[in-house]
């Protein structure tokens, strides 16, 4: 008797725990605060709900990037953070994506975000002098211009995202969408 | 005096064994996921390309399509390739390469009444991750599945990234197993319940009791992760393929059936 008493025990425990575990874990997907920051994705990727539902995380195009640009969020989706590396559109990941959660995109015309330079850490902006982004930016896009107190500006029409800037710039942190109001912005700075 | 002699007797043999199953199974699973962690292979369990042939993860794969709403040709494919692999090797994945071996590593046994409705929480498992992947738009179950979960690992450990979600949800994971009480790869693992299903098919590489030998003892069921009894038992379709049961038989009864070869076990 008391064997099976314990065994009872044991089922419902299991059960207990198994639902707290799977509805925690629905809750924690259905209400994730999706709306103060977002991943920069990699290029050709489906936009937002898409691209999580095409996604099967199997980490294959952190693997293919020859620049190291692309890294795993909580969820296990890649995303390009600008602590690794940037982007050089050479769609070696898309070519590698299983499920199309990546699509083939022209990458002379691939854009994969804005850069937004926050003036309140930038160097520039608050003591003259850095113009590290300036000088990366010249090489690849020109996109970042500086003014008459050198101070640095992004010209959004000829920015690709390719978070460059992002991994040269001193004081960057982890890039990704801070709000839904700037849009596709990576920060600098 | 003469049980501590045993004893220290027992311990130095079981550590010069290197030629056991289980050494072999773990490097095995190591030389897999460095393979993986260091980027000598693109890709991981979830999918992987061998030259132009592109396997995928079934689960994943049916994950992936009920959370899109759409039928992904090249993942189906994919799927289908993996689920002849798993008719062809059986469920040999789970204990050669799935790390969830080495992670969870219950030995408890399982209720009577559960294994009664084994089979409905089998079912139950896979539909229920793919309803849930349906729900969320979102592979839920990849998210946390501890293969997944190790590849990504591995990989984020090869290329310099942060390693804290997969700790942390495998820690997850394995407090609930512990909670539980029960086994994760027995009971709890959809993937598992999943390959069970098809490796019913499975005719290669089969457990099977030498009926003249067996003496049913039940020793080969406490030593299985699945909880096979190879004295009752008449489905082995959970048979992980670790031959663990092999080394464990006090009897040599055990033997390895090789399509119609079959290989004796240790001499009684």
């Amino acid at each position: 008797m008391a064997e099976k008493a314990s065994q009872d025990i044991t089922r419902r425990d299991f059960l207990r725990v198994i639902g707290g575990v799977s509805s925690a874990g629905l809750l924690y997907l259905l209400l994730r605060p999706k709306w103060e920051f977002s991943s920069v994705r990699p290029p050709g990727a489906l936009p937002g709900g898409d691209f999580e539902s095409f996604c099967i995380r199997c980490g294959k195009c952190l693997t293919a990037c020859d620049q190291n640009a692309i890294s795993l969020d909580d969820e296990g989706l890649p995303e390009i953070n600008g602590l690794s590396g940037w982007c050089d559109f050479s769609m070696n990941c898309i070519e590698v994506c299983p499920s199309g959660a990546l699509q083939p995109i022209d990458p002379e015309t691939a854009v994969i975000g804005t850069a937004i330079i926050d003036e309140e850490r930038c160097i520039a902006w608050n003591w003259p002098g850095c113009r590290l982004c300036y000088d990366r930016c010249l090489d690849l896009q020109q996109a970042i211009s500086l003014d008459e107190e050198y101070r640095p500006y992004v010209d959004e029409t000829l920015c690709t995202g390719c978070a460059a800037c992002v991994v040269i710039c001193p004081q960057s942190s982890h890039a990704g969408h801070r709000n839904k109001k700037y849009g596709k912005a990576i920060f600098i700075g | 005096m003469t049980t501590k002699k045993v004893v220290k007797k027992r311990s130095k043999t079981a550590s010069y064994r290197i030629d056991s199953w289980a050494t072999i199974r773990f490097l095995v699973t190591i030389l897999f996921f460095i393979l993986i962690g260091g980027g000598l292979w693109i890709g991981s369990t979830c999918s992987v390309s061998i030259g132009s042939v592109e396997l995928t993860c079934p689960l994943g794969a049916a994950q992936v399509m009920a959370a899109a709403g759409v039928f992904i040709p090249a993942l189906a494919l994919g799927a289908l390739l993996t689920i002849l692999l798993i008719v062809l090797f059986g469920r040999a994945f789970c204990s050669w390469i799935c790390p969830g071996r080495w992670i969870f590593n219950r030995r408890t046994q399982s209720g009577s009444r559960f294994r009664k409705y084994r089979a409905w929480i089998q079912r139950g498992l896979v539909g229920g991750v793919i309803g849930a992947a349906w729900l969320c738009h979102t592979p839920a179950f990849c998210i946390i599945c501890p293969v997944g979960l190790s590849c990504r690992g591995a990989i984020a450990a090869g290329s310099g990234g942060s390693l804290f979600p997969i700790v942390g949800w495998l820690g997850v994971l394995v407090g609930a197993e512990w909670a539980s009480g029960l086994s994760w790869c027995r009971d709890l693992c959809p993937l598992g319940a999943l390959f069970t299903g098809f490796s019913r098919f499975n005719p290669f590489i089969k457990v099977e009791k030498n009926p003249e030998i067996c003496k049913p003892c039940n020793i080969c069921e406490r030593s299985c992760a699945e909880g096979l009894n190879l004295a009752k038992d008449i489905d082995f379709s959970a048979c992980t393929k670790c031959f663990e049961c092999q080394e464990t038989c006090p009897r040599g009864a055990v033997e390895i059936k090789l399509v119609q070869i079959s290989v004796r076990g240790k001499d009684g």
